[in-house]
């Protein structure tokens, strides 16, 4: 149990005003120092937001609103702890009466600004938080963000508080600090707790649970153990894309909704490869807006923050129809009018989906794709709407991004044989391998009878797929795969030996891929493509992989 | 004695609450101008004060005047409006001098 003893003032026999004024001065200046070295802390252990809040208490220090009014006060006779007191209490109700949480909690980094200098000046030092040989959990009203970052970590499990919402800075710190934390209890909650007490903190639901019975505590016990495995795997889950040998390589997610994001992230996604953004189109009576659009796209980019977005334009054919959209019925679907065939046959769907994008990429990575390209001359035409749009946008005075990366999907052997060509109006490639096999092979992978033919491995898809990266290399453009081959972790080393860049997969892959990619050595995989590509079968090839690396 | 005066609508998600209005403090301490701060016609505070800024209130969406004074005035407001606006043009226009 805390209590927070706070500095008592106490009349004193007021000295010089130049006197007081020099105490406040070397008051204020100390307790910025400490502040700045509080703020060091909480840079190096819990990063640069929990920092800013130090920082934010060192700026009021020197804020000339509160230092005026303190000297003010003092030169009206005040001695330097009243005026002090006065100032802050002023303050922090004036940003407390203020609308919004916001304000209120920031009233509180008043408070605790104005408690350190108090500290300071009466010489009182910092209150001793609870000191314990064995794990404690603190139970007290209040802790400010000064106490919170002060928490000795080797025995403070945790924290339950009786005041404070989840945007005060003590449950912002507590999140930076990894601290499990329950705040706003409410105010009985000293009266609750006894001293000494076996308290379970569940920080997820918001529980402090007192004197816990048998099964309480053999659930949670059960729980810690679960959850420190989890943790243990996710944090590698966050490194970045590498091969032991340092060869770098971007996993990112495919993604075809947006409430996937998240989860891509905590699964390690550098990036989105692929969205899909069929599931705009479908299940609905009319076509989205630019508008409608635009905020899905802006709101996918801000998730991703700096990571990058490649957004493939509208994959739709024959085989899904849309109400609003008669595709008409064809009798050989995926060798027929669908993806940019369409897209070009209903030049406005796409630059309505074009301006969405160019407007939602002002202020993200956001890249352009498009599906199924076989020829320079509907590379063109895509160019010329994406131009169009933009000037379009222009037009009515609406921001949107100057330039954009442009990628074309590779999912049919005529593109992959003919990169040099299509690398002239290209900045990237994305190898659609679900369909690029299927057309390869001359195969559905649906059809049951044929499944014996269906393999990423086989010797005419890896050449294929080997050409298409060594071309757009050398015409120093990059490569991704956004097939599920990509999380085929029989075709992993051969595509990283053969120098693919992306690896895109669903985002439940991305740390079986990463861990994968981990284990393996460029150099190493270099070879095994080299040995892989003169063996005659699928088989032959797999045995290979197999026998050379633990997958 | 120039002095120059814009308008910004805030675009930020939280306005000018915490890091922007830190950062914005931060670049005003950087010029030797005043620089005043105010909200929709509303009272207006020191540019150079958190306290102030923050006391504003000022959320996603308010429309702030800055007025900066002083013989630096026209640089200290283009790189405010360029911090409030995430960039150096554009919105940059919206400055006017006003003496």
């Amino acid at each position: 149990m805390y209590r927070r003893a706070t500095p008592r003032t106490q009349a004193r026999t007021c000295t010089s005003v130049e006197a007081e004024l020099a105490r406040f001065r070397r008051a204020a200046a100390q307790a910025k120092e400490q502040l700045y070295e509080v703020q060091g802390r909480a840079l190096s252990v819990a990063g640069e937001d929990t920092a800013a809040i130090f920082q934010a208490q060192q700026m009021i220090l020197e804020d000339p609103t509160l230092l005026d009014a303190v000297e003010d006060q003092i030169r009206a006779g005040l001695d330097a702890e009243a005026a002090l007191v006065q100032e802050i209490d002023r303050l922090a109700a004036m940003l407390a009466g203020l609308d919004g949480s916001y304000l209120r909690e920031r009233a509180s980094d008043v408070r605790d600004v104005g408690l350190r200098v108090l500290r300071l000046l009466t010489g009182i030092e910092e209150d001793s938080l609870p000191v314990s040989d064995s794990p404690i959990i603190v139970v007290a009203q209040d802790l400010s963000p000064s106490e919170t970052a002060q928490l000795d970590r080797s025995v403070v499990l945790g924290f339950a508080i009786a005041k404070g919402g989840i945007t005060s800075h003590t449950a912002i710190l507590a999140r930076g600090f990894g601290i499990p934390a329950v705040v706003g209890l409410g105010d009985s909650l000293l009266n609750e707790v006894p001293d000494g007490a076996c308290v379970i903190l569940d920080g997820g639901a918001g529980l402090l649970i007192v004197d816990p019975d048998a099964v309480t505590l053999d659930h949670y016990l059960h729980k810690i153990r679960l959850l420190a495995q989890r943790e243990a795997d996710a944090s590698e889950v966050q490194t970045p894309g590498m091969t032991r040998d340092g060869h770098r390589i971007q996993v990112v997610a495919n993604i075809g909704d947006v409430a996937s994001v998240e989860q891509a992230l905590a699964l390690g996604a550098e990036g989105v490869g692929l969205l899909r953004t069929e599931f705009l189109f479908l299940d609905r009576k009319d076509l989205p807006d630019e508008d409608e659009q635009y905020l899905v796209y802006r709101a996918l980019g801000t998730a991703l923050g700096s990571r990058p977005l490649v957004i493939r334009t509208l994959d739709i054919g024959g085989d899904k129809p849309l109400p609003y959209l008669d595709l008409g019925q064809e009798a050989n679907p995926s060798l027929g009018f669908r993806a940019i065939r369409v897209s070009l046959a209903y030049p406005e769907l796409l630059k309505t989906q074009l301006r969405a994008i160019l407007r939602a990429a002002v202020d993200a990575d956001i890249k352009v794709m498009f599906p199924m390209v076989v020829t320079l001359d509907e590379l063109q035409a895509v160019r010329e709407c994406l131009e169009e749009a933009r000037t379009e946008l222009k037009r009515r005075g609406m921001a949107c991004a100057e330039s954009i990366e442009v990628g074309v999907m590779v999912e049919v052997p005529a593109a992959a044989l003919t990169i040099p060509i299509l690398a002239r109006r290209v900045d990237f490639f994305s190898l659609g391998t679900n369909d690029l096999i299927q057309y390869t092979l001359a195969v559905d992978r649906n059809n049951e009878r044929l499944g014996y033919l269906w393999d990423p491995l086989q010797p005419a898809v890896l050449y294929l797929i080997k050409k298409a990266i060594d071309d757009a290399h050398r015409e120093g453009k990059w490569v991704g795969l956004c097939g599920e081959m990509a999380s085929d972790l029989d075709a992993v080393p051969l595509l990283l030996g053969m120098g693919l860049d992306e690896f895109s997969v669903n985002p439940v892959a991305i740390p079986k891929v990463k861990a994968l990619i981990r284990s393996l050595a460029f150099h190493d995989m270099q070879d095994l493509v080299e040995r892989a590509l003169q063996l005659p079968t699928a088989a032959a090839i797999r045995a290979l992989v197999r026998e050379t690396v633990v997958n | 004695m120039s002095v120059y005066e814009a308008k910004v609508v805030l675009q930020d998600s939280v306005g000018l609450h915490a890091r922007p209005a830190a950062l914005v403090v931060q670049e005003a301490n950087k010029f030797k101008c005043t620089i005043r701060v105010s909200k929709e016609g509303g009272r207006e505070v020191d540019g150079k004060s958190i306290l102030g800024i923050m006391s504003l209130n000022a959320g996603r969406g308010a429309t702030v005047t800055i007025r900066a004074e002083g013989e630096d005035a026209h640089e200290a407001i283009v790189h405010i409006v360029a911090l409030l606006t995430g960039t150096l043009e554009g919105e940059g226009d919206s400055v006017v001098r006003k003496e």
